[in-house]
């Protein structure tokens, strides 16, 4: 079994009468990229203030590598690399500066620290950049100092919280190539966002949070099998009379049609071949259609499920 | 590990610039306007003015107006006026065409006429004013001992002072030298807002970059100093380049002791800095209020140690002195004056004594306030 390194049990924090996180449960393994994700507001980003000891919480318990933390508990503070949604770094040092200045607060021996820094520069791609001050950086490249001055002390936990929030796609890809490149190199990954594309694409297990609690936890095929929608079915028909569209809802695995601007969504529940059952029934009723699409549930429509509102919202 | 996030802050705040400039720069430029304000009555050169040329008309016999006007055109050194005797239509004329600034008519009331308003017509009618005040003694003279009359003018036109300030610690005094005072005082609580600054990037709940760092294995307090120790250098460097200034440059005289003078402003600086930690820390409030705070800190507290008004800190000492003894700005200015007036340090020890208290009793309940403070929101 894989050793244990953050357990949340029962974390409560309220602001007055809002409750920010209610009994929340988490347990992040060594070697994970666990996803915490949820709309905005949903208490993420709390959770990790409560589990980086920046903030107080009401009830519960944190530990991390099975020690309690503290705000003293510099041991622990030690292994562990935090990547905040806001850009925090200093606007009049260089970016090999600020590197150096983050990374310093974490290692002590000069040597080590150059070298840890010339990775970090190197991991970001910012080695054309290093006499740059910040302000002339681009938004993704800004983003990118972030991400290195939180990881250059190479910690063996990282807690990344939407740090691709307003980053253009290129960006954003090298971003999430370089997590996953971490996580090879052996970084445990708490990853918030409500980026669930995001999300899919790089997290081993990913958590479900809305109004601070842990809705459904699991890998990504886990947790669209929770539901009960397995396939969307859309296909283009110039005319359907109301009894074909009842044949339709008629086919084995279908819950639901609809039938508007001459398409037909058909909503399947498990089961195979539901396309080909489709497609075999409109040719016999020799009904004329175009295009065709079949798109497998998404983690908004598991969001949608479980708490009746989307993702985005 | 401190001397590495110090030298990393030092480079950070002096590239700050609008840190710098209000550090570095601003005392000067209002060192310089002031300089420019007072710089004459400093240095105690007098206005230079050209002789006023004056119609003189008579109306009725005067002797005693007569003779004072001759005797004043005749003085020592540069006459105050040159006067062309004449009738009236000729000294009506004369105004017309600029060639006289104005006309005495002598009566047996002296008065004046002038064409436009200016600086040789006010002296004018001040000469004139002070002739009417003085006319009877004038008149008195004249009539009894005229060959005085020259000797009596000369006499009743100076200001006589019978009572002055004077150094005992060879500096010559000035009363504008307080601005200079409250000026200094005034650059060392500019370090108010270094202070606030400090902690607004050092705890969590006040900026992004506090919680980046609240997050390192390093102790906070081991960041705040080293973040405060180059927040001390630079406002250093700004008294520094003040006293330079005003020293070197404007030839302000401070004294004969520099070295004191630069303690005193030093330990403004750390007492600045102590309060500007105090307030980021103990007001529970966003960083532009607390900013706000420290600038009004700064500013009222000039105010009342005579950045604006010269007397303002004779006057507090008058309504409550406690006030005075409790303002930072005004223990600088006074430390600086008693510096300069007073051989014995008495004066000078008293005022460092309570900047040192005020400033050992802010660090204290700052240090307890962080202490104790856990952070419910961010």
């Amino acid at each position: 079994m894989a050793e244990t390194i953050v357990k949340i049990e029962n974390l409560v924090k309220r602001y007055h009468e809002l409750v920010a996180v209610d009994h929340f449960n988490l347990t992040v393994s060594k070697g994970e990229i666990l996803g915490l994700l949820g709309p905005n507001g949903s208490g993420k980003t709390t959770t990790m203030n409560c589990l980086l000891s920046l903030l107080a919480y009401d009830k519960g318990s944190i530990e991390v590598f099975g020690k309690p933390m503290k705000p003293d508990s510099y041991d622990l503070k030690r292994n562990i690399g935090v990547v905040f949604q806001n850009v925090a770094v200093f606007d009049t040092l260089t970016v090999q500066e600020n590197i150096d200045y983050f990374c310093g607060l974490y290692i002590k021996d000069k040597k080590l620290r150059r070298q840890y820094v010339a990775e970090a520069v190197e991991f970001a791609g910012l080695s054309d950049f290093v006499k740059f001050y910040p302000k002339k950086l681009s938004g993704g490249l800004l983003r990118r100092l972030n991400i290195a001055c939180g990881i250059a002390h190479k910690p063996k936990l990282i807690l990344l919280d939407e740090p691709t929030v307003a980053v253009d796609p290129q960006s954003r890809n090298k971003i999430l190539q370089g997590i996953l490149k971490l996580n090879e190199e052996g970084a445990t990954i708490i990853y918030t966002s409500h980026y669930m594309e995001e999300v899919e694409q790089i997290c081993s297990r990913i958590v479900i949070m809305d109004k601070g609690r842990n809705l459904a936890n699991g890998t990504a095929t886990e947790l669209k099998q929770l539901i009960k929608k397995s396939e969307t079915l859309t296909v283009e028909i110039l005319e359907l009379t109301d009894t074909q569209l009842e044949a339709v809802r008629r086919l084995n695995h279908v819950y639901d049609v609809s039938y508007e601007n001459n398409r037909l969504t058909v909503q399947c529940s498990g089961g195979s071949h539901n396309l080909i059952h489709l497609l075999s029934y409109l040719q016999e009723e020799n009904i004329a259609f175009g295009r065709v699409y079949s798109e497998l549930p998404t983690l908004n429509d598991v969001f949608l499920e479980i708490t009746g509102s989307e993702l985005r919202d | 590990m401190f001397l590495r996030l110090f030298l990393y802050r030092l480079k950070s705040i002096f590239l700050q610039k609008d840190l710098t400039f209000w550090t570095l720069a601003f005392p000067l430029i209002l060192g310089t306007f002031f300089y420019l304000g007072f710089g004459r009555l400093l240095n105690g050169t007098e206005l230079e003015l050209n002789t006023i040329p004056a119609a003189v008309v008579t109306v009725h016999e005067n002797t005693a107006f007569e003779t004072v006007l001759k005797e004043v055109e005749k003085s020592d050194g540069k006459a105050l006026f040159d006067l062309t005797f004449t009738d009236e239509d000729t000294a009506i004329a004369m105004l017309k065409e600029n060639k006289a600034t104005g006309i005495f008519y002598v009566d047996a009331t002296p008065h004046l006429t002038v064409a436009e308003n200016g600086m040789e017509q006010t002296l004018m009618q001040s000469f004139l004013s002070q002739y009417c005040t003085q006319s009877s003694v004038f008149e008195k003279i004249a009539a009894e001992h005229p060959e005085k009359l020259a000797d009596s003018i000369d006499f009743l036109s100076k200001r006589h002072s019978y009572g002055s300030e004077i150094s005992l610690a060879d500096a010559s005094y000035d009363p504008y030298m307080q601005y200079f005072y409250a000026l200094i005082a005034m650059c060392c609580l500019m370090s108010v807002s270094s202070g606030v600054e400090c902690i607004g990037t050092a705890l969590a709940n006040l900026s992004s970059l506090g919680m980046r760092r609240e997050c390192a294995p390093t102790r906070k307090s081991v960041m705040i100093l080293s973040d405060l120790a180059a927040a001390f250098v630079l406002q250093s460097v700004g008294v520094f380049l003040l006293f330079f200034y005003l020293t070197v440059i404007l030839k302000l005289d401070f004294g004969n002791r520099l070295g004191l003078s630069f303690a005193t402003a030093l330990m403004g600086t750390l007492f600045s800095l102590a309060a500007g930690v105090f307030i980021g820390i103990a007001f529970k409030c966003s960083m532009h209020i607390k900013m706000g705070i420290a600038l009004v800190f700064m500013m009222v507290n000039s105010f009342f140690a005579g950045l604006m008004a010269a007397t303002m800190k004779d006057w507090i000492e008058h309504i409550c002195p406690l006030f005075n003894r409790i303002n930072p700005a005004a223990l600088i200015s006074d430390s600086l004056y008693a510096l300069n007036m007073y051989p014995s340090l008495t004066r000078f020890a008293r005022n460092m004594g309570i900047l040192a208290v005020m400033t050992l009793v802010l660090c204290f309940i700052s240090g307890l306030i962080l202490r104790r403070s856990d952070y419910a929101s961010l």
